[in-house]
């Protein structure tokens, strides 16, 4: 394709790439926030995009209902978010972006307590409680070997 | 003189008549004690529960007093963070101006301090009865690093804690297993079920009820380890809590509408006021028992003379263990005042959890001197199950009792019932390549195209209406069968997972049974005109067939769909408890999915045991057919089988 000459359509361009520029964070943030999704690598999330917690933060409403992939380590009952409630044997994940929790049946001999740290691979489905915590029902959950 | 001389004489007369104001008059009905362990990451909900109090308030005839520790982390009310006593009345906030004391930084895990505030509870409010609720984090059998926690919290050098961790890690992997309750943050220390019994003993005082609003309480451990601490009741969950905790409002309100309740009034009140707040929620602790202490030790008895039938004569008199089971289940009756439980998350939830491990029994079952261990043969059986028992019918109980989040934990009625109706056989799908010939459905006239229209949701199908030949199902009869989007099969009305497990697993979305043809993450909505789920009664008695065929479903992907979708179906029959998976077409243009790679293809009869053909392998074919055939299979240890997959 040529490149167009005329003054006018030259400037017709230039709109459309700026257009374009302006367009792609707003779609990143309605997308979940600022905070940039990772890639994960081909086949590690199964086709689900992996996600930083804190786009999670950034705009639950946006990631609620949205099936996701995170790599994270295992706080247990550590805490460091707001609580969501579910039950009382929520357990919390971390990525370095920020803090979740989660619920939902933790692998057997996963110490809420004693195994603070592990690394862990959690597929599941974001959801919002009614007070607008956002947290993860969990769908699948690999713990990577020490 | 002598006037006023008749006067005292009148007046001490008097006095010995009426007598000095009775305390008993003074007293209330009920001092209600709450030991509020928001010292974690439960803080928030401690405060609601506290809010939930003082909904209700106290009165001349209930006194509602907390002990209220709290981590600081949550800035309402003041964000304190230290133990603070409250008698909560109507409408108090938890803050310093209602406090009765300040206690400062005080060790809710440690025994001591759970006395001392039974003890105190009792001489400043003075009642007829008492009760005592325990509210916090409750623990599975997790190991058993109590100790090296704390001593890693109080350590000061980085070569002593370089010590512990390494301590720590060790304990880990020794895994020694300990039931607690009441995690103190601060301190890095839990009560264990002695250390309960140690507190609540050492109080003077009569407490009539202990509850605990806390995660997997009910067990038989828990109840019998407190027989003789004074408490005639316990409530308690066999499953998990949720963060809203007990409704204290209404429980306190109909305690204060019925002051001369006793504790087993009180106690049948708590099983059902947290029923019916958690009946319409999804997701929660729909388990709540009361029972009566008193009935343990005749439950331990019999528990132990079940436990050495089964040790004994597993393979010799199924009728003596048949009749030991029918007794326990008699004992546990007569123990449990009130059980509610959510029939359809947990239809064998009876009142009465114990721990009956899946992969092996844990000597440290008795890590904490364990009064059921000490004084039953339970643990002994356990320890014989595991050596000799795995793949006995014993075990076919085991596998389809009631368990729990905490997956060691079965309902002992419900075991007891499946021994009571078990037989010797092993029900087992084998599965073997059969000749393909695909009956494609989707352009019938006769075919019902299902309305899936959600993502990862399924559709229920009243088998009585439209099927003349029960469905087969491990022999069983079923009035229903729920379609997944997810390309499976199941006998509850949930949705099955979007992430396909492996056969046998434990479920995470309460679909325990099921038939997987190929249970992926498919979106049937997707599928347009020329695509979706349908279902159909093909040919005429005897020789009728039901087919189930997902047609051109596509894949999830990054919140879309794959190019292509899949065809396959599942064929039922009449004459045959035989169950057919046909694939025509099973590649969706992307090799993340294609050829089942993401999938799971099998039978699981429940979480311990199943047939599986793949899982996260691409091992189906276009055009080829899989025959699940029922057999009344050899016994394969649990073990085994799980090796095997």
């Amino acid at each position: 394709m040529q490149c167009p000459r005329s003054p006018r359509s030259r400037d017709l361009w230039l709109a459309l790439i700026f257009l374009c520029l302006m367009s792609f964070p707003a779609a990143a943030a309605a997308k979940g926030g600022a905070v940039a999704e990772k890639e994960a690598p081909q086949g590690a999330g199964r086709g689900y995009p992996k996600v930083a917690i804190a786009s999670i933060w950034q705009n639950p409403a946006a990631w609620e209902g949205r099936k996701i992939f995170l790599e994270v380590k295992f706080l247990g009952w550590k805490g460091g978010a707001p609580h969501p409630s579910i039950t009382k044997s929520d357990w919390a994940i971390e990525d370095g972006t920020g803090v979740i929790y989660v619920t939902g049946r933790r692998p057997p001999g996963l110490d809420p307590l004693a195994d603070v740290g592990r690394r862990l691979q959690v597929w599941g489905t974001v959801k919002v409680n009614p007070k607008g915590v956002p947290y993860i029902a969990v769908a699948q959950v690999v713990v990577i070997p020490e | 003189m002598a006037k006023k001389r008749l006067w005292v004489f009148l007046a001490v007369l008097l006095l010995l008549v009426v007598g000095p104001p009775s305390r008993a008059w003074a007293q209330a009905q009920w001092t209600f004690m709450v030991y509020l362990d928001g010292d974690n990451d439960l803080e928030s909900d401690a405060i609601k529960s506290f809010e939930s109090m003082a909904k209700a308030g106290s009165d001349a005839n209930i006194n509602i007093v907390v002990q209220f520790d709290r981590a600081g982390k949550d800035p309402s009310y003041e964000g304190w963070k230290s133990c603070k006593r409250f008698l909560v009345t109507q409408g108090m906030q938890p803050v310093e101006a209602q406090q009765l004391a300040d206690l400062g930084e005080v060790d809710m895990g440690s025994p001591a301090t759970l006395t001392a505030f039974i003890n105190w509870a009792e001489s400043s409010y003075p009642a007829a009865n008492y009760a005592v609720v325990l509210w916090d984090h409750g623990s599975g059998w997790d190991p058993g690093t109590k100790k090296l926690l704390q001593a890693l919290k109080q350590a000061t050098t980085k070569a002593e804690k370089k010590k512990l961790l390494q301590e720590l890690q060790a304990a880990k992997r020794a895994r020694p297993a300990v039931k607690w309750i009441c995690e103190d943050e601060s301190h890095g220390t839990m009560l264990s079920l002695a250390d309960v019994k140690t507190a609540i003993n050492g109080a003077g005082t009569k407490v009539q009820l202990a509850g605990f609003d806390a995660c997997l309480m009910g067990m038989v451990e828990m109840a019998y380890e407190i027989k003789d601490a004074g408490p005639a009741v316990m409530v308690a969950s066999e499953e998990v809590v949720p963060g809203d905790s007990w409704p204290y409002d209404t429980i306190l309100t109909g305690l204060k509408n019925n002051p001369a309740w006793t504790a087993r009034d009180l106690g049948s009140w708590i099983v059902d006021k947290y029923y019916e707040y958690y009946y319409n929620i999804e997701r929660g602790g729909m388990t709540q028992s009361a029972i009566d202490l008193t009935k343990m030790d005749n439950l331990a008895g019999r528990i132990t003379d079940l436990a050495n039938a089964m040790q004994s004569s597993w393979n010799s008199d199924q009728a003596l263990i048949k009749t030991q089971a029918q007794n326990v289940m008699t004992a546990i009756n007569q123990a449990v005042i009130r059980n509610r439980h959510s029939l359809r998350n947990y239809p064998g939830a009876y009142g009465l959890a114990t721990y009956f491990p899946i992969y092996g029994f844990d000597p440290q079952y008795n890590a904490n001197n364990l009064a059921l261990a000490n004084n039953t043969t339970w643990d002994e059986f356990l320890l014989d199950y595991v050596d000799h028992l795995v793949g006995s019918w014993i075990a076919v109980a085991r596998e389809q009792s009631q368990y729990f989040e905490e997956a060691n934990n079965i309902d002992l009625y419900d075991f007891c019932d499946k021994l009571v109706q078990g037989t010797l056989a092993r029900l087992r799908y084998t599965c073997t390549p059969a000749p393909y010939n695909f009956e494609d459905i989707s352009q019938d006239p006769g075919a019902v195209k299902m309305s899936i229209l959600g993502d990862d949701n399924f559709e229920t199908v009243m088998l009585p209406f439209v099927l003349p030949f029960d469905l087969p199902f491990f022999g069983g009869n079923h009035m229903e069968i729920s379609i997944s989007a997810n390309g499976a099969l199941y006998f509850v009305p949930y949705k099955i997972s979007f992430a396909s497990q492996p056969i046998p697993s434990l479920g995470i979305s309460g679909v325990n049974a099921f038939i997987a043809p190929f249970w992926d993450d498919l979106v049937p909505s997707a599928a347009g005109e020329n695509g979706g789920v349908y279902w159909m009664r093909k040919g005429t008695p005897p020789d009728q067939r039901m087919i189930v065929q997902w047609q051109n479903v596509p894949h999830f992907i990054e919140d879309t769909k794959t190019p292509k979708g899949v065809t396959f179906q599942v064929i039922f029959y009449e004459r045959s408890p035989d169950i057919l998976f046909q694939y025509k077409d099973v590649t969706f243009g992307n090799p993340l999915f294609d050829y089942g790679a993401s999938a799971t293809v099998g039978i699981q009869r429940n979480s311990f045991s199943g047939t599986q053909y793949s899982h996260n392998s691409p091992m189906l074919k276009n055009e080829m057919a899989l025959r699940f055939r029922l057999e009344n299979g050899r016994m394969v240890p649990i073990l085994q089988l799980l090796l095997l997959d």
